[in-house]
C-alpha cells in the first residue's frame, strides 16, 4: 500500500498509518446497464464481488465504511448522448476538493467515461455516495465502483 | 497478522493550473494539489505505491484531444486513451499506470493528434 516518503525517514511517517489493522479489503460494485437516476440522487452501484468480512455496505448506493481507510474509486458513464457531471459526497456533504465526475457527449451513442477518486479516514459510520447532476439520465453497465483500504477495527 | 508492513495513506492529488504545451513531445504535468484523507498535505511528498491517472483536456483544433498518459516521470508505460469525437471538450485518458518509488507523482503524456490541447480539473493521480 502507498506510502509517504521512505521508510528510513522518521520525519514524514507520521502521514502514514502505524495502526493495528483487522485485514486489506477490495470491494468492487456495479451499476445495472440502462440505470435512470434522477438528479440529485446517489448512483446505485450494488456490491458485486469482494472478500468476506469487510464490513462495508450500501443501501440505494450510499456506502456505509466500517472504521479504517480506505479509497474510493469511481467511474460513471451514460447511455445517452449527453455531457453529465457527478460529485462525491461523504456524510451527505460536497467533497469539492476531490475532482467531479464530468462526462462528455461522444458523438455516439454514450458519453465517455469518467472517473473520480476520494481518499476516507472511517469513525465506522461514514458514508460515502456518488450524486448525479444531470436530470433523468439513464447510465450504463461501464460504471462502477471499487473500494480498497484497510479496517482497524 | 503476526507481520503487518507498514500502510501508508492513499493520496489524490490534482492538476491546479490549465496547461498547454505547443507541440507533440512528450509532456509533464504537474500536480499540486495532495490530499489525503486528512487534509491537504504540506508541500509535494514523495510517494511510494501504485498509481493511476486519469486526464482532461480541451481540443485546441479540429482533432479530439487524445492523451496517452502516466502518472509519474520515471517509471511506468503509456497507458490508455481515450478519444473524445465531437465538440470542444472531454476526458482523453482513462487511467494511466505506473509504480511511484519515493518521488513527486506527475503526469506524463502525448498528445495523439494535435499540440496546443489544454489539459484541464478534474485531471488527476491517484497512489495507492
Amino acid at each position: 500500500m502507498g506510502q509517504i516518503g521512505l521508510s528510513s525517514k522518521g520525519f514524514v511517517m507520521t502521514y502514514n498509518i502505524r495502526e493495528a489493522t483487522t485485514g486489506t479489503f477490495a470491494v468492487g460494485f456495479v451499476l445495472a446497464d440502462g440505470t435512470s437516476i434522477s438528479s440529485g440522487s446517489a448512483v446505485p452501484y450494488t456490491i458485486e464481488d469482494g472478500t468476506s468480512g469487510h464490513g462495508i455496505t450500501v443501501s440505494s448506493g450510499v456506502v456505509t465504511l466500517p472504521a479504517g481507510e480506505w479509497i474510493c474509486l469511481f467511474s460513471l458513464e451514460t447511455v445517452q448522448n449527453s455531457d453529465h457531471t457527478a460529485d462525491i459526497y461523504v456524510d451527505s456533504s460536497i467533497a469539492s476538493n476531490f475532482p467531479q465526475i464530468k462526462g462528455f457527449n461522444s458523438g455516439g451513442a454514450q458519453s465517455d467515461l469518467n472517473t473520480t477518486a476520494i481518499p476516507i479516514r472511517s469513525t465506522g459510520s461514514t458514508t460515502v455516495e456518488l450524486r448525479v447532476n444531470a436530470s433523468a439520465s439513464t447510465y450504463s453497465a461501464a460504471s462502477d465502483l471499487v473500494i480498497y483500504g484497510v479496517r482497524t477495527s | 497478522m503476526t507481520y503487518q508492513r507498514n500502510t501508508g495513506p492513499f493520496i489524490v492529488n490534482k492538476l491546479v493550473t490549465s496547461t498547454s504545451f505547443p507541440n507533440l513531445n512528450f509532456n509533464t504535468l504537474t500536480l499540486t494539489d495532495y490530499r489525503t484523507s486528512a487534509g491537504v498535505f504540506p508541500g509535494k511528498p514523495a510517494l511510494n505505491g501504485l498509481a493511476f491517472s486519469a486526464v482532461t483536456a480541451t481540443r485546441s483544433g479540429s482533432q479530439p484531444p487524445i492523451g496517452m498518459h502516466r502518472p509519474s516521470n520515471v517509471s511506468g508505460t503509456y497507458a490508455a486513451d481515450l478519444a473524445r469525437y465531437g465538440v470542444g471538450r472531454g476526458s482523453c485518458g482513462k487511467l494511466g499506470v505506473s509504480i511511484v518509488e519515493n518521488e513527486n507523482p506527475v503526469i506524463s503524456y502525448r498528445v495523439g493528434y494535435q499540440a496546443g490541447d489544454t489539459y484541464v480539473s478534474p485531471t488527476y493521480s491517484v497512489v495507492i
